[in-house]
This record gives C-alpha cells, structure tokens and sequence, in this order.
C-alpha cells in the first residue's frame, strides 16, 4: 500500500467532508486535525469508517491515542503500518 | 482494592470479587464473570490489576507514581489529588491491565470482546432464535438480579418507551417490590402530562406497579448542570440533556433514602446503543445529537463503543448513594450478536421485543414512536434540551464549563477525550510531567455534593 495514495485520498475526504476551504491555510497534512478543531468526536467516527472501508483494515480503539492519529501524515504511516502487518496486496487501496 | 464492583456473577450466581493475583489465569477469571465494575487490585509482589466491565459501564482511571498506581472512579478525584491531567489515563473497557511499575511494564489484554452480527441479511428462523438467546440471557440477568437486591428498595426508570418498559416488566415478574420512577419537568405554563409521563402512568398501570413521578421546576433541574457534568464526566449534550433527568431522579430517591439498605436503580440504558437504536433530534431549527454518517449496522459499533466515555447514569446516582444496574449491558454479548436486520432495520426493537415477551407488554408500548427519552420531544411541554437551549447553554457553553469545573484547560480536555473513548496508554504510561496542582473546581453544588455517596477513593490497597 502507497502512504502517498492513502494521505492524498484522506486529504480528499476530509476537505470535502469536514469542508476545509481551498484557501484554508492552517490546514496542511501535517496539521494536528484534533488541536486545531477539524476532528470533532462524530468527524473521527466517519474517518476510521472511510479509512476502514477504503483500505479495507480494522483499526483498533488503541491508534486513537497514538501521536500519529493527529494528522494526515501520521494517519497514513499508521494505515500503512497496519496493511502491511495484515499482508494485504498491493492494490488493497480500493477506490 | 474493587473501587466499585455492585454485580460481580458467575452463570446467575452472585460471586464475591475474584482476587486476580492468585487466579491462574486472570483473563480467563474475568471472562467467566459478568458485571458492572472497575477494579484494582494490588499483588503482594507489587503488580497493579485493574480491569473494567466489557461495555465500560462503571469507569476506570489512574495515575502512577513512581512505584504507586492510584485510582478513581471519578476523574475529578485524581484531579483533587493533584494528579495533572496529562498523567492520568483510563482502563479501557472489557481490558485489563497489568502494571508492574517497578519494572515499567504494562500488559493490557481484552478479555470481553464484542463480536457484532453480520450486516448481511438474516436468515429465515433468525429472529425466533436470537430472541430465545436472549430471552435465556435476560432471565439469567433477572435471576441474579432478585439475588443481588434481595432486601434492598428497587427501582425502575421508566420513561414510556420500549426499553425501559421491558425493564419494568421482567422486573416485577422476577422480583417481590419494584417502584417504577419517571421524571417529569414541568413547564411555564403547566398544560397537562407530556407524552412521556402519560405514556409512563399508562405502562405502570398496565403492568400493575406502583409509580413514583419526580416533578422538578426548570431552575431545580438547571442547579443540577455543575454535578451533571463533573460526575457524568463528559460534556457532550447528549449524555448532559440524560445525565440531568438521572440527577433529578438521583436526588429525589437519595432524599427518600438517606437511611436503610442501599436502594438500586435498573434502567433501560444501552439498549439503543447495542441496537443503534438513535436519530438526530430537530429543535427549533437546528439538529441535535448527530450521529455519523453510516448505516445503522456499522454505526453499532462505535456507539456501542461510546459508551467507554461518560457516567450519566451510574456516577450519577452513586453520588446520591444510588447503585444503578443496567439489565442490557449484561446480555451484551447475545445483543450485539444479533444481525443488524434484526437490530438495527426500522421497526426491528418492536419486533425483537414482541417476540421476547408477546402480548405481556401491552400493545401501545411496542407501537409508540421512538423519542429520546424525556429530553427532547418538539410540541412538549418541555424536556432538558429545550431547557437548556432556551437558557443558551449550548455545546459550548457546557464544554467551557465541564473543563472550568475539573480546572483544565480547553486542549487538555481535548486530549482526554476522543471519539467517544477516555484516553488510554498503548504502552506503560510515561513518567509524570512536571506536576502542578489544578485550581479546586468551583460551583456551589460541586462543593454541596461532596462526601456524598463517593463511589471510589483514590489510593492503593492490598488485594
């Protein structure tokens, strides 16, 4: 699995979904998505379905905690991370 | 040390609390039993064991020092004990969590996983044999039930509606006396019973129980917000708008009560999680209580999973020396087993129940629309939504306060809390940061509240 698919395909659902503008500049894939108010306790869920759904992986309660969950970067290594402990193809990006 | 362990059951026999240390196996120990609680237990050779029910019903936070775990199952307590926010860390639930910090080891192992039916379609005879599971599952629950409260004054929140109405009635099936209790807010210009209590005096009296209505003026239920939130331990408005009717009901059996065997409370609670049985509420315009944007079996999980944050029921009524037992978080299993057509598809709860117990619920419980319960019905008198929407303590107002009350910063709270989970620690916790005590929590209840009921101390104590 491409960490670089899995950020510009979480970057697309979340500026779409949460409605980041275009000329937004304090977001970024390094933005902490929780401090700066894009991440709210509903948003989360449907991020861990839509990442869940599209990588076809499981995550678990733990990665909710972890320093990674707070961006789009560190959300795509721990995906990444996760599909290739689980042995998934290549292509296990689905769109 | 069990913090708080009230139900504690091997199959329907009552059990004291296992002592994990000398069991072989702990996880095996505590996937045998059934029960609300948050334990810690310390081992003669300095292990922490701490562990908490499989649907987080009562919780579970701590803090370690150097060689020491401290505990509470009130956050605010570690709060007062000058923990900093930032070192304390929750048990997550259905875990547990072996602590060895002379080493700075930790092991946290489910030992109560959920397994959630298939959202494909049910097979044919699916909805008969589910519902004999939990039929068994229920009368197992009910039978330890009458065990545990023999002797002790029962009560049933009852609101009108399915769940708490099946409650109800396994309760005076199985049990000599229960006192079936409802809350009503009364309105500015009082214009009859609202839905909730007609519905409620009807059920009473078609199943033969006595009825308690606990009526409360508007600003009664409002000097209640500050205890609401700091012992409901979350500020979302969901949990708020459920956690100020439970304080009402708290203080009134509290007050009726202040001598005697400790009363409990049964209530129909997690039903609608394990069922996914919930809907945003329209308010005057806006829309309350969102829910993700999924389908209603994929939705189950994480609502369910939820359930890990707040304490609108049972931290509530502990408070007032209340023990609260939630019927349907012990048949988790055999509930969240059921396939989502049959969980979670409209109309499905009616149907689940009506195979369970047929016509001995009568007809208009299972046909009345879904609400949420004595919160929010648009055209009533009146229920804490509307109360406090109209007092202009929205989401925000109630987080400000929530984090004013427990001393801590807006991002701390942020930190805490997220996605319907308390903060936990993958690995052992790290080192204390610098430690600064927090300002006391402030609010005039607050303070009036203390002492009372407390439900867990911080500290240690041999097992």
């Amino acid at each position: 699995m491409n960490q670089e698919d899995v950020v510009t395909r979480l970057e697309i659902f979340v500026r779409a979904r949460f409605r980041v503008a275009p000329e937004d500049r304090r977001f970024s894939r390094r933005t902490n998505l929780w401090e700066d108010g894009y991440l709210d306790s509903i948003g989360v869920v449907e991020l861990i379905a839509y990442l869940e759904e599209s990588c076809r992986i499981e995550l678990p309660d733990e990665v909710l905690f972890e320093p990674d969950f707070s961006s789009l970067d560190g959300m795509a290594r721990i995906v990444c991370a996760l599909a290739r402990s689980r042995a998934l193809p290549p292509d296990g990006l689905s769109a | 040390m069990s913090l708080f362990a009230p139900l504690f059951a091997r199959a329907d026999v009552p059990v004291g609390v296992p002592e994990l240390a000398r069991a072989l196996d702990p996880v095996r120990t505590l996937a045998e039993h059934e029960g609300h609680f948050g334990l810690h237990q310390r081992a003669p050779d300095g292990t922490h064991f701490l562990a908490r029910d499989r649907l987080g019903v009562h919780k579970l936070f701590f803090s370690v020092v150097g060689s020491e775990v401290h505990s509470a199952n009130y956050l605010i307590e570690l709060l007062r004990a000058g923990h900093a926010c930032a070192d304390v860390w929750s048990v997550p639930p259905g875990h547990l969590l072996r602590l060895q910090p002379a080493e700075r080891r930790q092991e946290l192992v489910s030992f109560a996983p959920l397994t959630f039916g298939t959202e494909e379609s049910a097979e044919k005879g699916a909805l008969a044999w589910h519902a004999e599971r939990l039929r068994a599952a229920l009368r197992r629950t009910f039978r330890l039930l009458a065990r545990h409260c023999a002797g002790r004054p029962v009560y049933v929140t009852l609101s009108g509606g399915i769940d708490s109405s099946l409650v109800t009635l396994l309760a005076r099936e199985y049990l000599p006396e229960v006192v079936a209790v409802t809350f009503a807010l009364r309105a500015p210009r009082e214009s009859g019973p609202g839905a909730d209590l007609f519905c409620a005096r009807r059920v009473a009296r078609a199943l033969g129980v006595p009825h308690l209505e606990v009526r409360c003026e508007p600003d009664e239920v409002l000097e209640l917000l500050d205890e609401v939130l700091v012992y409901g331990q979350d500020a979302r408005d969901f949990n708020v708008h459920c956690g100020l009717v439970n304080a009402a009901l708290a203080r009134a059996l509290g007050a009726r009560h202040a001598r005697g065997p400790r009363p409990v409370v049964l209530s129909g609670d997690t039903l609608n999680e394990l069922l996914a049985d919930y809907a945003a509420v329209p308010y005057r315009g806006r829309e309350y209580f969102r829910l993700p944007d999924l389908s209603r079996g994929r939705v189950r999980r994480f609502l369910v999973g939820g359930l890990d944050v707040g304490d609108r029921e049972v931290g509530l009524f502990a408070r007032h020396g209340l023990e609260t037992l939630q019927p349907y978080a012990l048949c988790a299993r055999e509930l969240a087993a059921l396939p989502a057509e049959l969980a979670c598809a409209p109309g499905a709860k009616a149907r689940l129940v009506a195979a369970l117990v047929g016509t001995r619920l009568p007809d208009f419980v299972l046909a009345r629309p879904k609400v949420r319960a004595q919160v929010a019905v648009e055209g009533e008198p009146g229920g804490t939504l509307a109360l406090l929407v109209e007092r202009g303590i929205d989401q925000e107002e109630l987080t400000r306060r929530f984090a004013r009350l427990c001393g801590l910063e807006r991002a701390e709270l942020a930190g805490l809390v997220r996605a319907g989970h308390y903060r936990h620690s993958p690995g052992f916790p790290p080192a204390p940061g610098a430690r600064r005590r927090y300002p006391q929590p402030t609010g005039t209840l607050l303070r009036a509240a203390e002492g009372a009921g407390a439900r867990g101390v911080p500290g240690e104590q041999p097992a």
